[in-house]
């Protein structure tokens, strides 16, 4: 089955405890050196939920995705 | 008060269409369904993106109303029949019972929006492009139709991020494109221009039904869609992502979703979150939306006036309610 870049990015996220301390505090350069190719909304996606895609923080985000989503 | 407006509009034409009390009824139902819907403080796409897009483009107020009629129109047509397919519909339907429903959503769906984008004509807008809005409703809805018996089919049909892309091309992603094409079309812009409101209106579509998605599986217990045995993407990444036993368990854990087995929706969504198909579905729905930003800029260069649309792309950000 195919994957997408995207979905090795959170592969790598759940299972290297190091690439999530480094891209937190470097994205674009540990992105880079891991060969992660990204485009520029895919850069600016993950920019944008670094937090709590990297960092691992889910607070408020299903609350949120319950009321954006209006189910 | 914007849905006031745009629901005078549609009893106008209401009122002079005339036909059966028990068929106006079911019409007035239908659109205070939607008005429901509307009253939220989150941006209604159906009525704001139309509104919004007509207010940076100076589009004349009338014409401007009846656009957001016609998209609003489309969305409810098009979100009764979901709910009849789905089994979603609440009580206060059941005196019309299913079968009514199906036909009075699809008749909202398809002739309400022509018989707005008609209209027009008392507003001065010509003909050939009264035309080019009915040629571009029907290719849409062409599409959407595809869309959702693609989506009728998803449990079999849909294996792939590939597969699942393609359907929410032809479902939200085609619906919210057909709002922001139509719109860009009224106000008269050169058929490049057009083009690229399409593709930001089906950005937002597929960042909408992505988020959406997500909301049933994780916010939403039991998840309808793991329920009706849907494919959505975070079921599909968490099929890619585990082998051997792991998966077994999953894909019967899936079968049995399907019978109502709350246990095993409650395993389904333990692995899929474990697999970080939440952290997966919500990038791919931020990426769609960065998109649309992006396209934004390049639509409307000057900050000032693209503001009434951005304020519109803030409040579908999964970020803009965090304290």
């Amino acid at each position: 089955m195919q994957s997408d870049t995207m979905m090795r990015l959170i592969q790598r996220v759940t299972e290297d405890a190091d690439f999530r301390t480094n891209a937190l505090l470097n994205l674009e350069q540990t992105l880079d050196t891991a060969g992660f190719c990204l485009s520029r909304d895919e850069f600016a996606a993950v920019q944008a939920f670094q937090t709590q895609v990297l960092g691992g923080v889910e607070v408020g985000l299903l609350s949120n995705l319950q009321y954006v989503s209006g189910t | 008060m914007r849905f006031q407006s745009i629901e005078h509009v549609i009893d106008s034409l209401l009122d002079e269409q005339g036909g059966l009390p028990i068929y106006r009824t079911f019409l007035d139902a239908a659109f205070s369904h939607a008005s429901q819907s509307a009253a939220g403080s989150t941006p209604f796409i159906p009525l704001d993106l139309p509104l919004a897009i007509g207010e940076v483009l100076d589009t004349p107020i009338m014409p401007r109303q009846l656009m957001a009629a016609a998209c609003l129109s489309v969305w409810l047509g098009a979100d009764l029949f979901d709910n009849v397919v789905d089994d979603e519909l609440d009580a206060s339907w059941h005196s019309f019972g299913p079968t009514r429903v199906s036909l009075g959503a699809v008749t909202i769906l398809t002739v309400l929006p022509h018989k707005l984008i008609e209209r027009l004509s008392l507003y001065n807008i010509p003909t050939s492009a009264r035309h080019a809005l009915s040629v571009t409703l029907s290719q849409s809805l062409w599409q959407m139709s595809e869309g959702q018996f693609s989506d009728l089919g998803s449990t079999d049909e849909v294996q792939t991020l590939s597969d699942y892309e393609t359907l929410l091309a032809g479902k939200s992603g085609a619906e919210i494109a057909l709002f922001a094409r139509a719109s860009a079309l009224l106000a008269g812009r050169p058929t490049p221009e057009i083009e690229i409101w399409h593709n930001f209106g089906h950005a937002i579509g597929m960042s909408m039904q992505l988020m959406s998605d997500t909301a049933d599986i994780f916010s939403h217990h039991p998840s309808n869609d793991l329920r009706n045995g849907k494919r959505t993407l975070p079921i599909i990444f968490t099929l890619q992502q585990l082998k051997g036993e792991d998966l077994l368990t999953f894909q019967a854990d899936l079968t049995e979703a399907q019978k109502d087995d709350e246990n095993a929706i409650s395993r389904l969504c333990t692995t899929m979150h474990s697999c970080g198909a939440l952290q997966y579905a919500i990038l791919k729905a931020e990426v769609f939306r960065q998109k649309a930003i992006r396209l934004l800029n390049q639509l409307v260069p000057c900050a000032k006036m693209r503001s009434p649309l951005e304020d519109l792309i803030n409040g579908i950000s999964l970020l803009g309610y965090q304290s």
